[in-house]
């Protein structure tokens, strides 16, 4: 030691050097590849701020003065002990839905609901692996596609998985594009991704503003623990759609949601440190949360071929994908194969019906998860 | 040991709840579809059964003509010519003509049309300028 002064290179690990190892590929990722930038560039600076040795950066409050990090405050009042940050971002998230083309043919709600089977399965198959309960619904619900409500139901389920968990969502949605396209064309026929639908009808101001409204009071009724997510995802939302609040409504969608998404990505990224991240449960939990998606994603379409039996105006099943909500990556993955089937074809409007519906569908069953085993 | 009671407990009720919520809330907004789709007759039928008493849609309310909207998107371009208007301007997308067209989709809803109602004077081109007028004195949000 040098007269008391530690240095950091005396704390250094090989699990330090890996995980900063990691944290700069994120980074590469978010900047060179444009993947996810919003949230892989500061998880990726977390990661190297949180995995640097003796900073105390990430220190938990004591109640005594000097002793919290900075990190260790905001991810304890945060995010540890009452889970704010996610809930905040999902108030942004509402204010930035349009919900337009889910009322204008609310049969493909069910579509959303369709993709939320991934979670199911991947719950099962966490527990297969040797996960407990809990542990497997905050792996099954990175199925959800959602980084909020993944984010919110790791915290309170399995917090020491928060952050891998984070991780794979944000890192699957923003491979939609590669995960998602050989399961549709294998589960569709070209016939079937020709199907072009008609022109959405005009949703009146008046349905937009009554949604979330009948929406919340239904959802919450019925899943009372859903309340944070769906309450503040269509408070947001009301912000957007009633028009009278300019202010709050630019306040959620812009300063709220960026400097929320700050404080929350960089904690989600220094909480990752090398003793969680770097042992076998890691490569299960990414392998679970790809299948996750891929079923989500087959479930989506398989409904949609289904009720194109009973329907006398077909859908394109495609768009049964896009209930993965990955918004709106989801939707211009069926954008794109539509038109790659018919150039005609346009069905970004209506694959964003299953992509909102999704995120409450998602929504809905992490307060089911919270209900049962939180 | 894995709980499998809970574990199918979890499943069985997600399931079942996430597509009974989302089945339930497409059957209201459907409904609401149906209702809106119908909203005239509805308001012909309420306005019988209560002898009259309950408000009908007044001329203020009844949809703009076609010259009436031509006059209104005439002032809209007209105010963006001007020099103020610059940041409503960054807000247009690429293609002026669908911004246009937004807008007039804005400008039919009701709350707009009874304000342009009682600005609209006897001619076409005072009309023009009243429109200007209003437009720099109504708070009005363009989704652009």
């Amino acid at each position: 030691m040098l007269g008391g002064f530690q240095t950091g290179i005396q704390g250094l690990t090989l699990g330090h050097i890996v995980m900063v190892a990691i944290g700069f590929i994120f980074i590469y990722l978010a900047i060179s590849r444009e993947f996810e930038p919003y949230e892989l560039l500061p998880i990726g600076f977390g990661i190297i701020l949180g995995n640097l040795p003796l900073t105390g950066i990430m220190t938990s409050p004591t109640g005594r003065p000097g002793e919290a990090g900075l990190l260790g405050v905001i991810y304890s009042y945060g995010l540890y002990l009452y889970t704010v940050l996610p809930l905040l971002i999902f108030l942004g998230l509402g204010a930035m839905a349009d919900f337009g083309p889910m009322l204008a043919n609310p049969k493909i709600f069910l579509l959303g609901a369709a993709a939320q089977v991934g979670i199911f399965t991947s719950l099962m198959g966490a527990l297969l692996l040797g996960f407990n309960i809990k542990e497997a619904c905050s792996i099954g619900i990175i199925g959800g596609a959602d980084g909020p409500t993944t984010i919110y139901t790791t915290a309170i389920l399995a917090p020491d998985l928060m952050g891998i968990n984070a991780v794979a969502a944000y890192s699957y949605m923003a491979m939609v594009a590669f995960i998602q396209p050989p399961i549709i064309k294998a589960l569709t026929r070209e016939k079937e991704r020709r199907i072009a639908m008609r022109e959405l009808r005009h949703v009146s101001k008046t349905e937009r503003i009554i949604f979330p409204l009948v929406a919340l009071v239904f959802i919450v009724l019925f899943v009372p623990r859903s309340a944070p997510l769906i309450g503040m995802f269509m408070l947001g939302n009301l912000f957007r759609e009633s028009g009278v609040v300019p202010r709050l409504f630019k306040a959620a969608e812009n300063e709220l949601i960026n400097i929320v998404t700050i404080f929350l990505m960089v904690c989600v990224g220094a909480s990752m440190s090398a003793d969680i991240i770097l042992r076998p449960k890691t490569f299960f939990i990414l392998g679970l949360g790809l299948a996750a998606f891929g079923v989500g994603t087959a479930t989506g379409v398989l409904l949609g071929k289904l009720m194109n039996l009973f329907l006398k105006e077909k859908i394109n099943p495609m768009i049964g994908a896009a209930g993965v909500s990955a918004v709106p990556m989801s939707a211009r993955v069926v954008q794109k194969l539509g038109r790659e089937a018919d150039p005609r074809n346009n069905l970004l409007f209506h694959a964003l019906g299953p992509n909102f519906a999704g995120v409450v569908g998602s929504a809905t069953v992490a307060g089911v998860f919270l209900g049962i085993v939180g | 040991m894995v709980d499998w009671g809970v574990a199918l407990r979890v499943v069985i009720l997600g399931v079942a709840m996430v597509f009974a919520v989302m089945g339930f809330l497409a059957l209201i907004m459907w409904l609401m579809g149906v209702v809106y789709s119908r909203q005239e007759r509805i308001r012909l039928v309420l306005s019988r059964l209560t002898w009259g008493r309950l408000r009908v849609p007044t001329a203020e309310e009844a949809a703009l003509t076609d010259e009436e909207v031509a006059a209104v998107t005439a002032a809209i371009l007209a105010y963006l010519e001007e020099p103020e208007t610059v940041t409503d301007r960054e807000r247009m997308p690429s293609s002026s003509s669908q911004w246009v067209l937004e807008v007039r989709e804005q400008l039919i809803s009701s709350h707009i049309r009874r304000i342009i109602r009682r600005w609209a004077p006897a001619t076409t081109s005072n009309w023009t300028l009243t429109g200007r007028e209003m437009l720099m004195g109504e708070e009005m949000t363009f989704r652009g």
